[in-house]
């Protein structure tokens, strides 16, 4: 049996190929304009180097936000679900997870088999995402990795707005002209966006194991910051950035088990 | 959700800041309402703190609620804004804490920062829990809700002064005065105390002589120049509310008429001149609306030395003249509540004649006033709701106003920086319309 | 899903027009009167019986573009009387020959402050309305609706008299009967219409005269009944919180594969479910201020229990699996009793997914991705049972 779990984002489209219950290959790429040709090129990645083409596959599942314009896809599965599945494959006691995306971030709560009991995503505004992360990134002209070395550098914790992700741009860029330390605006940017995450988690229940995936656990700073915000170390998974696609594939292998075991596919939303 | 149930760090912080200053105005003197207003704040937390310590029952209520009833009652009791956001003016650092928690809720932008403020303090404890949360509608649909919303959190009964839209309906007098008959009744159940009516009667009183007492300042504050300092706009406002109806509230006023009178009777400033300086001069007259945040006392301070720009009245310290009888305490009571300026002008439609914009337009007449000042909240439907028929309206009468992106309670919300940039703007504006004459 | 039901068609017509429908266009034609009114509470049987068509003002079905309507009330003002506003600065509403407000919440209120002064619309009267559901309540309310009768009759010309309000009573009782029957058959596995198709109902059923509504409510019923339709969902969902008008937002839920059975919105079951009791009322405005109220309350109303208790026993008559909460931006009651609301139904065991959404919004895709996991959650849990 081989599947792929494809999760096409608003910054990456990611793919994972599974045979029998193991990862065989992955593959990320940017989201161009067509989520179609994003995840063509995600799976077409993954799949390179490998002895399998994209016919081999038995049953693909999208997820993310281009969910619904996968062509090949037999089905799609909700990001939430998918993230829940694909933490829980990594770390069977994981309980509590923090996905930090690039347009929407979410903490959920699962069981011991990896269902989702409850979540809750990003409020009203686009703080306590990837996106006003990058932004930031994009301000200070850095990479998102070097900004959270940078912050981590800070000595002096300064006043800061924490009402609204908008706002603390703007204050970021006056702090800049008053001559304010960049580590220093940057240490509160990072702290403005651990807080509208704790507050997310806190909205969920936080229960151990605590899992953090996405692409920002690349940002030491944020771990860190998280870290001291939940009074506990987040568990990262060695690739954070495919946890959606993996879970996409883990759900491609059972519906892909059931249906051909001539059992009516569960869960199954068509989109 | 399980809520702490006292953590006092933070009102202990506020009580020894506001000691702290105390004594330093002692050495200093700015004026004895000022020092009064110390005193008193100070004294409204520390008997908190002591009734807490005593294990009495304390009541939670939104400060402005008539504040009579529980000092009648004897019962120990905080404004839970003054007590809450208003301590983050004495450095309490308070705000990005409980607006933190009260994110947990759901609360966000659209709220209030001040009311989001006062649902964070119950959830992190930092306010004694209570025995019973008291407040009313008046005069924001936020205001409905958040009290009842932080009794729910803190698992205790509360009560809910039902006052209809709008306040200067003459029937809203027997109807809200029943509800505080049973306000009375309903706290009498829950706290084992007793009304004492020969007290109720004295407050009433009491309560009058602070009516007479805010309109002789009103009448004197048209002086040129201004003779109170901006903050006390703010200051005076809502310990109004918080000593209604006591002696410490006549004590307070009595000395702000006297000071107020004096230095119009010398032709002197409310804002005193930096030592060896020459007194500050007075070039323009501007209204604020509602009173200046408490957060931006030294700004405004700043604004009249640097640009003569003095705040000569905030619209909620005009009072009507309000019909005060001992024998009918709770019919008085309510006529006072629904009479006070914020819900006169607030919860009225804003161009009946007891209306905002009504009060406004005829204040910058009164005050002969060259500009309005109003200070924007964003979450503030109440504000928002009004603003542009106000702008409006004073524009026909001739009369510049300018509109703060301001949040009355979270100083980070608006930097000091760009507030001072926008003052300078509206100074320009009223600078080109003294040229054009 | 199966045919589309000739009355429906009929429905959705009217909604073709919104807001100046076809039947108010004959009303017009007709020499007769309009009256606009904003908000749940306003007693139409009073403006009926004045002998004035009432129609409801609301935003719409879409999202509107709301620059100038912000200029106005502000950004954090709802995002409904913001689209209300915008619409009449389009002039859509000009064919109104009066509005009546109520004083339920700021954004109701102050809608009908702005539009008095910028619309110029006579505005009639913002209608006092207590916080609490208690008899001095009631009789506080009959009191304004006294005043605010003979305020109508100076208006119109006309006397209302205590048998034509009567009969107005009947007539909107009626409504409120069939539109219950409606209900009900959303209690089967496999109701004969969608969420979204009730809606729509709804939505044109306030956008013509009652006598015409009814007729089309009671086809409507037969052929229901009769067409042997079965709307399939995956999971059985209630709708909760503030105003909606916009089908679309429906049709999203149920294009993802779950079914709304039942609502809790003014626009919805709110508007019908108490009756206005006729019997042992001498005075018709007694018993049309009790009726208001006592119904089944906005979240403006005071304490939450009362709301809640009233909430709670649909869960069970209709068989929720889940309670979607929709607060539209920025409607304060709503959101600020949304943490209350999801507590005391978790502590009961339904899930509930929290929405903050425009008012006019459709399914975005950010909506879509919450529903379609909280559909997916509740068919696990399913499972799991």
């Amino acid at each position: 049996m081989l599947v792929a779990g494809i999760d096409v984002g608003s910054r990456n489209a990611k793919a994972v190929v599974m045979q029998n219950g193991e990862i065989v290959s992955y593959g990320v790429c940017d989201t161009g304009p067509s989520s179609a040709e994003s995840a063509q090129e995600a799976v077409g990645s993954a799949l390179r180097g490998t002895e399998f083409r994209l016919q081999d596959l038995d049953y693909v599942i999208a997820t993310g936000y281009g969910r619904v314009l996968v062509p090949f896809a037999n089905e799609n599965v909700s990001e939430i679900a998918c993230h829940a599945r694909g933490a829980h494959w990594y770390f069977p006691s994981t309980r509590t997870i923090l996905d930090i995306g690039g347009q929407d971030s979410k903490a959920i709560n699962c069981n011991e088999t990896g269902q989702v009991t409850r979540f809750v995503m990003n409020d009203k505004c686009a703080g306590g995402t990837g996106r006003f992360l990058e932004s930031i990134a994009d301000l200070f002209q850095v990479s998102l990795e070097e900004m959270g070395r940078m912050a981590l550098q800070s000595k002096t914790v300064i006043p800061f707005g924490t009402s609204c992700a908008l706002l603390a741009r703007s204050e970021a860029i006056a702090l800049l002209k008053k001559g304010v330390l960049k580590n220093d605006i940057l240490a509160a940017i990072h702290n403005v966006l651990a807080s509208r995450c704790y507050n997310l988690v806190q909205r969920v229940s936080l229960e151990p194991d605590f899992i953090m995936t996405g692409g920002v656990c690349k940002n030491l700073a944020m771990l860190v910051k998280i870290q001291e915000k939940v009074g506990r170390e987040p568990l990262v998974p060695p690739e954070p950035l495919i946890v959606g696609a993996l879970g996409a594939a883990l759900f491609a292998e059972e519906r892909f088990a059931a249906s051909s075991a001539g059992m009516r596919p569960s869960a199954a939303v068509k989109g | 959700m399980r809520l702490p149930v006292a953590d006092f760090s933070k009102m202990d912080a506020s009580i020894r800041t506001l000691a702290s200053i105390y004594e330093h105005r002692k050495v200093s003197p700015r004026g004895q309402a000022e020092l009064l207003w110390y005193q008193y704040y100070t004294q409204h937390m520390q008997k908190i703190r002591e009734a807490w310590e005593r294990g009495e029952f304390i009541l939670s209520m939104f400060d402005a609620c008539p504040a009579e009833i529980p000092y009648a009652m004897d019962l120990p009791w905080y404004g839970t804004v003054v007590y809450g956001p208003g301590a983050v003016a004495v450095g309490a650092k308070i705000e990005e804490a409980t607006l933190d928690s009260a994110r947990q809720v759901g609360l966000m932008l659209e709220t209030c920062s001040g009311w989001r403020m006062t649902v964070g303090m119950m959830m992190r404890g930092w306010y004694p829990r209570p025995g019973a949360v008291v407040s009313g509608n008046p005069t924001c649909d936020t205001c409905a809700k958040c009290w009842p919303l932080m009794a729910y959190l803190a698992n205790v009964p509360s009560f809910f002064i039902d006052v209809p839209f709008p306040a200067g309906n003459e029937r809203n007098i027997s109807y809200v005065a029943t509800e505080l008959a049973e306000l009375i009744e309903w706290l009498e159940n829950v706290s084992g105390k007793k009304m004492d009516w020969d007290r109720l009667r004295e407050t009433v009183e009491l309560g009058r002589q602070m009516v007479e007492l805010n309109r002789e300042i009103q009448e004197i504050l048209k002086a040129r120049p201004s003779p109170i300092v901006p903050r006390m706009t703010t200051q005076s406002y809502w310990f109004n509310w918080i000593y209604s109806g006591t002696p410490e509230g006549v004590h307070f006023l009595t000395a702000l008429r006297d000071e107020v009178k004096e230095k119009a009777v010398r032709g002197a400033s409310g804002l005193p001149p930096v030592k060896g300086e020459a007194p500050v001069k007075e070039r323009f007259r501007v209204i604020s609306i509602p009173p200046v945040p408490q957060i931006r006392g030294k700004t405004l301070d700043w604004l009249w030395r640097e640009y003569g720009v003095s705040i000569v009245v905030s619209t909620f310290m005009l009072w009507p003249d309000v019909e005060m009888d001992p024998d009918k305490p709770l019919e008085s009571i309510a006529r006072k509540y629904l009479n006070n300026p914020l819900i006169r002008q607030y919860f009225n439609p804003c161009e009946s004649p007891y209306g905002t914009v009504t009060a406004t337009v005829q204040a910058a007449r009164d005050y002969e006033a060259n500009g309005v000042m109003i200070w924007g909240n964003p979450s503030c439907d109440a504000t928002s709701g009004f603003v542009k028929i106000m702008r409006d309206r004073l524009a026909e009468t001739g009369v510049p106003s300018v509109v703060f992106d301001h949040d009355p309670a979270d100083p980070t919300y608006t930097s000091e920086d760009a507030l001072k940039e926008r003052m300078e703007e509206f100074v320009d504006l009223l600078e080109s319309r003294e040229w054009e004459g | 899903m199966s045919s589309t039901l000739d009355t429906l068609n009929e429905f959705r017509e009217v909604n073709a027009a919104f807001p100046y429908a076809e039947p108010v266009r004959e009303w017009k034609k007709q020499g007769g009167k309009v009256i606009g009114w904003l908000c749940s509470y306003v007693p139409e049987e009073m403006l009926h019986a004045a002998g004035v068509l009432p129609v409801r003002v609301t935003g719409g079905y879409g999202e509107l573009a709301l620059e100038e309507a912000t200029a106005y009330l502000g950004v954090m003002l709802c995002s409904f009387a913001r689209s209300c506003l915008q619409l009449a600065i389009d002039q859509k509403y000009e064919f109104l020959d009066a509005l009546v407000g109520v004083a339920t919440c700021e954004g109701s209120r102050h809608l009908a402050e702005v539009w008095e002064h910028y619309i110029k619309t006579p505005l009639l009267d913002i209608l006092p309305l207590p916080h609490k559901m208690h008899q001095r309540a009631e009789e506080f309310f009959a009191e304004e609706l006294r005043r605010f009768k003979l305020r109508l009759e100076e208006f119109l010309q006309v006397e209302i008299t205590d048998s034509a309000l009567w009969g107005s009573v009947a007539l909107y009782n009626k409504h409120r009967e069939i539109s219950r029957q409606l209900y009900e058959l959303r209690k089967a596995d496999y109701p004969p219409l969608s969420g979204t198709e009730v809606l729509e109902v709804m939505n044109a059923s306030v956008m013509m005269p009652k006598e015409q509504a009814n007729a089309m409510l009671e086809r409507l019923l037969t052929e229901a009944k009769a067409s042997g339709r079965a709307v399939k969902g995956s999971v059985r969902l209630m709708l909760s919180g503030s105003i909606l008008n916009n089908p679309q937002f429906v049709a999203a839920i149920e294009d993802l594969g779950g079914i709304v059975v039942v609502d809790e919105l003014c626009t919805g079951l709110r508007y019908w479910c108490d009756m206005v009791e006729t019997d042992g009322h001498p005075d018709p405005v007694v018993a049309l201020a009790r009726r208001y109220m006592t119904k089944f309350p906005c979240a403006r109303m005071n304490p939450f229990s009362e709301r809640l208790n009233r909430l709670l026993p649909l869960i069970s008559e209709y068989r929720v699996e889940g309670v979607i909460t929709r607060a539209i931006r920025y409607c304060k009651p709503y959101i600020q009793e949304q943490h209350m609301l999801k507590t005391e139904l978790e502590n009961r065991g339904v899930p509930v997914l929290d929405l903050d959404v425009e008012y006019g919004m459709p399914g975005t895709g950010q909506v879509r991705t919450r529903v379609q996991a909280f559909i997916e959650m509740l068919l696990e849990r399913r499972k799991a049972s």
